[in-house]
């Protein structure tokens, strides 16, 4: 494994998915991006958390790695949820938020509730 | 990467009077994902386009190509903006599946006094008025195109006083390393200023491109309402 796949590692807190994001993510690098949350966006995850709150710089074509991921999600039954900071804008910009809650800190993702079975209704509408 | 390529734009149109518009493009490739229009509709409404294609290269101007095209048939069809952008994003969704694409359309009144803007995933324009700073827009955000079925976008109208410019962009003139889309937006305002679109368009493009090599396409386009009020025909 290389340390650029390292850095898409999965990890669990509880029956929550987490991918890290990396610091910037753009034609270079969405391509992996979009790979590594297509491989996280399973059905044996109920919630998977794109947290890029790590992220100071994303183009359209990380845009696309989340909205094909948010695709595919949606057909597996994994809820998205996203947490960002630098970056919230571009997402709250293309009504990314329609589509997941968006929150401002990976805790406030992951607090929001424990099992991933409650309706994400009140935060990031 | 070679320089920025500036390629001002002359449209073969018969504006109403009372309206200066300016069309800036920088690309660093040949072709590209971004595109703007501007046309006017039989009921003498002036309409804008501005999008950007996710993705480079010929497979984008492909289909911003048939999405420019769709979306002058869907304006001839149907008055409401959310309306034509609901069927451009089932049009896309059938047809070019996995493509996405933000747009901003806005159908201006003959005259310009107001504006009816309707967003997918687009920035909204900056508008300058005389005597005030400019500001971003306050457009309702809707869903880029090509995410999701059966979107509706909220619709804005935005009043245009006389003498007021509005800008609009896609997010190549404002996206930098090491710097926030807020910044850059801010920094965007800063130098938008209610003069004639020509000399306004050449100012933004030298603040904020200058002779740094475009890492993404841009787009820049201006419209400005007469300053003496415009709405005679």
């Amino acid at each position: 494994m290389t340390i650029e796949d390292h850095e898409y590692m999965i990890r669990w807190v509880g029956s929550q998915a987490v991918i890290t994001m990396p610091a910037e993510v753009d034609a270079t690098n969405a391509d992996l991006v979009r790979k590594a949350l297509l491989s996280a966006a399973r059905p044996e995850a109920p919630v998977l958390v794109i947290d890029m709150t790590r992220t100071t710089f994303c183009d359209s074509a990380g845009v696309h790695a989340v909205i094909t991921a948010y695709r595919q999600a949606a057909e597996t039954g994994t809820q998205l949820r996203l947490a960002a900071t630098t970056v919230q804008r571009i997402f709250t910009v293309i009504g990314a938020d329609q589509l997941m809650p968006i929150y401002p800190a990976l805790e406030a993702a992951l607090a929001d509730t424990a099992d991933g079975q409650a309706s994400p209704s009140g935060t990031g509408r | 990467v070679s320089g920025v390529q500036l390629l001002p734009v002359a449209l073969d149109l018969q504006l109403q009077p009372g309206v200066d518009r300016r069309v800036d493009e920088a690309q660093e490739g040949a072709v590209g994902g971004d595109w703007y229009d501007v046309f006017t509709l039989p009921s003498g409404q002036l309409c804008v386009v501005m999008g950007d294609v996710t993705g480079s290269g010929l497979p984008a101007a492909v289909i911003m190509g048939r999405m420019r095209s769709a979306l002058r048939a869907y304006a001839l069809e149907t008055v409401d903006p959310a309306e034509v952008l609901a069927k451009l994003d089932a049009k896309m969704q059938h047809f070019e599946p996995g493509a996405l694409a933000t747009v901003a359309y806005a159908v201006f009144e003959p005259g310009l006094e107001e504006a009816h803007v309707c967003l997918a995933g687009h920035y909204p324009p900056v508008i300058a008025s005389p005597g005030q700073p400019a500001r971003l827009a306050s457009v309702a955000p809707g869903l880029l195109i090509g995410a999701a079925p059966g979107v509706r976008r909220p619709l804005t109208s935005l009043r245009i006083t006389p003498g007021t410019l509005v800008c609009f962009f896609t997010d190549g003139l404002i996206e930098r390393r090491g710097q926030t889309i807020d910044d850059g937006l801010d920094q965007l305002c800063r130098v938008v200023t209610p003069q004639p679109p020509d000399a306004a368009c050449a100012a933004v493009m030298a603040a904020l491109v200058g002779s740094m090599p475009a890492r993404d396409d841009i787009a820049l386009l201006m419209l400005r309402r007469s300053p003496s009020g415009g709405t005679q025909p």
